[in-house]
């Protein structure tokens, strides 16, 4: 259809050269009409060229190019969406891990301090349970030594006593200790 | 042959000397008792049962005492009274020993009954209780 435009445009143009005249229209801006027409002719030539082979490719690339760029940035901005997706995952699985490694932290200090204060009840009640032992070895000490002290004692007593009767014990003292004894049993 | 047991033999014995048995004759049946039975080392356990049993009987009571100094007739009179009290005997009989390892005090034993209030038990007393 544009090859049948361009042809009547020329015979409609070279009519228009036949008729009119140097003294007149165009003659009057010294243009040279035939190769006005001529030129025209190879402008529309090459016009239709351009719109029949030239432009329709470079249209074409130019809207391949377009929407390449129209897919490129809609697969950025995909990509861009998606990243955000990814960094707001990675971030809650981030402040998920910071809360389980915070509350293992706290579970942690917690056994510890249980383990401590357990530990420090233990030695309390060692030390307790030391210091009972220890007193009642020193009773049982206390005891025996008492007991040691009593039987010394005791001896020593004796044998005093042995010497002083040996020494002072006479028959009339001995009479009267007699005497002392049979009246116990009447 | 039956076999007689000390202490009937004993009892026996206290029987006859109550009774006014002369002492010779009794002492004769006796051995002669013991020989039989082949038991002559037991004389001396008979001897005590016969004590013993004239003692339970209220009769008679030999006390064995034991002292440091000799007594004086005086003291041998009021241990034998005092004897019969704790006895309950009528008659008693005082065999003295001096032993001067007692110190002092008295020591009363008779067949069913001893009583130590030397100075030489109660020191041991003491040295025990220690």
């Amino acid at each position: 259809m544009s090859a049948s435009l361009a042809i009547s445009e020329v015979n409609l143009l070279s009519h228009f050269a036949e008729t009119s005249s140097s003294s007149s229209g165009l003659g009057a801006f010294h243009v040279n009409l035939k190769s006005f027409i001529f030129q025209l002719i190879t402008f529309v030539i090459v016009l239709l060229i351009f719109r029949r082979w030239i432009l329709p490719p470079i249209t074409k690339t130019l809207e391949n190019r377009q929407n390449s760029l129209e897919k490129s940035l809609a697969d950025a901005k995909a990509t861009e969406e998606a990243l955000a997706k990814a960094e707001a995952r990675a971030e809650e699985i981030l402040s998920r891990a910071r809360q389980h490694a915070d509350g293992a932290l706290a579970e942690g200090k917690k056994a510890a301090e249980e383990v401590i204060a357990k530990a420090e009840i233990a030695g309390g009640q060692r030390a307790t349970q030391i210091v009972a032992d220890a007193e009642e070895h020193l009773k049982l000490e206390r005891n025996k030594l008492r007991s040691e002290l009593k039987a010394e004692l005791a001896d020593l007593v004796a044998d005093a006593t042995e010497k002083l009767i040996q020494e002072k014990l006479d028959e009339p003292r001995d009479r009267r200790l007699i005497e002392r004894i049979v009246g116990g049993i009447k | 042959m039956i076999k007689l047991s000390r202490r009937v033999m004993a009892r026996y014995a206290a029987d006859q000397l109550l009774a006014g048995k002369p002492v010779k004759h009794l002492a004769n049946e006796l051995v002669a008792v013991l020989t039989m039975q082949k038991s002559q080392a037991q004389l001396e356990q008979l001897m005590a049962d016969i004590q013993a049993e004239l003692e339970n009987r209220g009769q008679l009571a030999i006390v064995k005492a034991t002292v440091a100094y000799a007594l004086t007739p005086e003291l041998k009179a009021e241990i034998e009274s005092a004897v019969k009290l704790a006895t309950s005997v009528k008659h008693v009989s005082l065999d003295e020993t001096v032993d001067k390892t007692m110190l002092g005090g008295l020591r009363l034993e008779t067949a069913s009954w001893v009583w130590d209030q030397s100075l030489k038990t109660k020191l041991a007393k003491l040295r025990e209780v220690a």
